[in-house]
């Protein structure tokens, strides 16, 4: 059995399938345990889907804009559930117009995610950061 | 039985639709860490047995062992089926197995999103038979039957697996005294396109169990969920006339109706405990919108393309079922409830359902043609 657990999934009313079967197909061949949940998934199911597979980090993408909208609140809930040190990441076109990146990533760092992607970003460009974080993660909590 | 999972609608709701499916009836679904007093409740129940489930296959350990050492600290001696994660469930039966007999099986939930209830469903039904009907002092039944005993859901649920393979999809609603159970047999999945299914998947084989709904002993819950008032003017009663037959029915459980007032109420009720129970067994639709467009969530199962519903119990075995009530209870145009559109009303007039269950585990052809012969007649 691979030695991490990732829960997948496309947050809120957004239905872009594409994208996160590529991610899917990516993170299995890079050898991780993928949980992915598909699209149009509430806070409620990635947190479900957590506790039960006991999962290691929360990959959440969107992709429509509504992003923001959608994560609010997801962090303070993974904490009231108990998954506090489960790895938070997001990716994909979080906000409406052309707003800074740095920006973006600040905002969304705000609200707890760990680690923030823009549009475009490539699985091989995350991959070591994702290693190096669950390593580090495993170590502590150890 | 007790049911216990992780999740409420992951693998704790897996474990009770495994329960449910076995035909036991459920004392108490528990999710999350058992506490002291859980398992007291569960004790003072009276339960028979516990399904102990909890993580997916790989997944989360801790509450599949904490619960296990909980339950071990109170050594209840009724069998414990332990059908959680695969990588913690033989260490929880080894916590268990000094103070209860265990019984390990599949995970009802190897993974998200996949239904696994069979093996455990087989587990808790095979113990039935050879431990509790023994731990109940039913040992006396063997001087009349040699062998086969089944409790009388799990027999209908068979009798419907039976009937599914040579009629294809269809419902039975049981109506009895204390609890109204549906049972559906289909896949039940989204028909339509623009229809995204949302939730644990549904077993082919689905049994749900109303505990408020029914003709005698549920009889004042039923009407407190329908209202006097409606009940009375349905069923054409005064509410003074209604709350004293009510108060005798209390009384005496098993008295039959014979006056038209008496069979009037009986009518009524029937109609509203079918519905409700039909109501809560089907899925429904939620509208939401996307930058894409309207979509449709499904939850639950979509039972709109079924065409023969089949209606037992005593009321119907009694001849009072009325084939128009039946038919008010399915609506004829889409709705975002997933009820049946116009299906065939089959009444068991014979009330054999559950023998046909029963004998199937003999002799399965001949239950088929049993089950044809006394069915098939009756259909609009």
């Amino acid at each position: 059995m691979a030695e991490y657990t990732l829960i997948l999934g496309v947050i809120g009313s957004d239905v872009h399938a594409v994208g996160n079967k590529v991610l899917e197909v990516a993170l299995e061949e890079a050898g991780f345990h993928v949980v992915n949940l598909g699209v149009l998934v509430s806070q409620q199911e990635f947190i479900e889907a957590a506790i039960e597979t006991d999962a290691d980090a929360i990959l959440v993408t969107s992709l429509y804009g509504h992003g923001e909208i959608d994560c609010r609140g997801l962090k303070d809930a993974l904490i009231e559930a108990g998954l506090d040190d489960v790895l938070l990441y997001i990716g994909g076109y979080l906000v409406i117009g052309s707003q800074r990146w740095e920006d973006v990533e600040d905002k969304f760092r705000a609200m707890g995610f760990d680690r923030v992607y823009p549009p475009g970003t490539m699985v091989e460009d995350f991959l070591p950061q994702l290693r190096a974080d669950l390593a580090r993660q495993r170590g502590e909590s150890h | 039985m007790a049911a216990v999972g992780l999740v409420p609608d992951l693998t704790a709701k897996a474990a009770e639709q495994a329960v449910l499916g076995a035909g036991a009836r459920v004392v108490g679904c528990y999710s999350y860490e058992l506490t002291h007093d859980d398992v007291r409740a569960i004790a003072n129940a009276n339960a028979d047995m516990i399904l102990l489930a909890g993580g997916t296959d790989g997944g989360n350990r801790r509450t599949l062992l904490g619960n296990a050492r909980i339950l071990a600290e109170h050594a209840l001696e009724i069998p414990v089926v332990i059908a959680g994660n695969r990588c913690a469930a033989p260490e929880a039966e080894a916590v268990l197995s000094q103070s209860y007999e265990t019984h390990l099986t599949e995970n009802v939930m190897p993974e998200i999103g996949v239904l696994n209830v069979e093996p455990a469903r087989e587990q808790i039904r095979r113990i039935f038979m050879e431990t509790i009907v023994y731990a109940r002092g039913f040992e006396k039944v063997e001087r009349w039957v040699d062998r086969l005993i089944m409790p009388t859901p799990a027999a209908v649920l068979q009798a419907g697996m039976v009937w599914s393979e040579m009629a294809g999809d269809h419902i039975i609603v049981d109506l009895g005294g204390a609890t109204t159970d549906v049972h559906s047999f289909c896949s039940g999945r989204p028909q339509s396109e623009g229809v995204v299914y949302r939730g644990l998947p549904e077993p082919y084989a689905k049994r749900t169990v109303e505990g408020d709904l029914g003709l005698r002993v549920s009889a004042q819950a039923l009407t407190e969920h329908v209202g006097l008032d409606v009940l009375a003017e349905e069923a054409n009663l005064t509410k003074e006339y209604l709350s004293r037959r009510l108060a005798e029915i209390h009384q005496k459980p098993a008295a039959l109706s014979t006056t038209g007032e008496e069979i009037r109420l009986d009518r009524a009720m029937a109609v509203h405990a079918c519905r409700e129970a039909l109501r809560r067994h089907a899925g429904w639709l939620e509208e939401t919108y996307t930058p894409s467009g309207r979509l449709w969530l499904q939850r639950g199962k979509d039972l709109t393309d079924i065409c023969t519903v089949v209606f037992t119990g005593g009321y119907f075995a009694h001849g009072e079922g009325k084939r128009q009530d039946m038919q008010g209870l399915f609506p004829s145009q889409p709705a975002l409830e997933l009820l049946p559109r116009d299906p065939d009303i089959v009444f068991d007039s014979g009330h054999i359902l559950a023998a046909a269950g029963l004998f199937s585990e003999r002799d399965r052809r001949g239950a088929a043609r049993f089950l044809k012969r006394q069915l098939a007649g009756t259909s609009t």
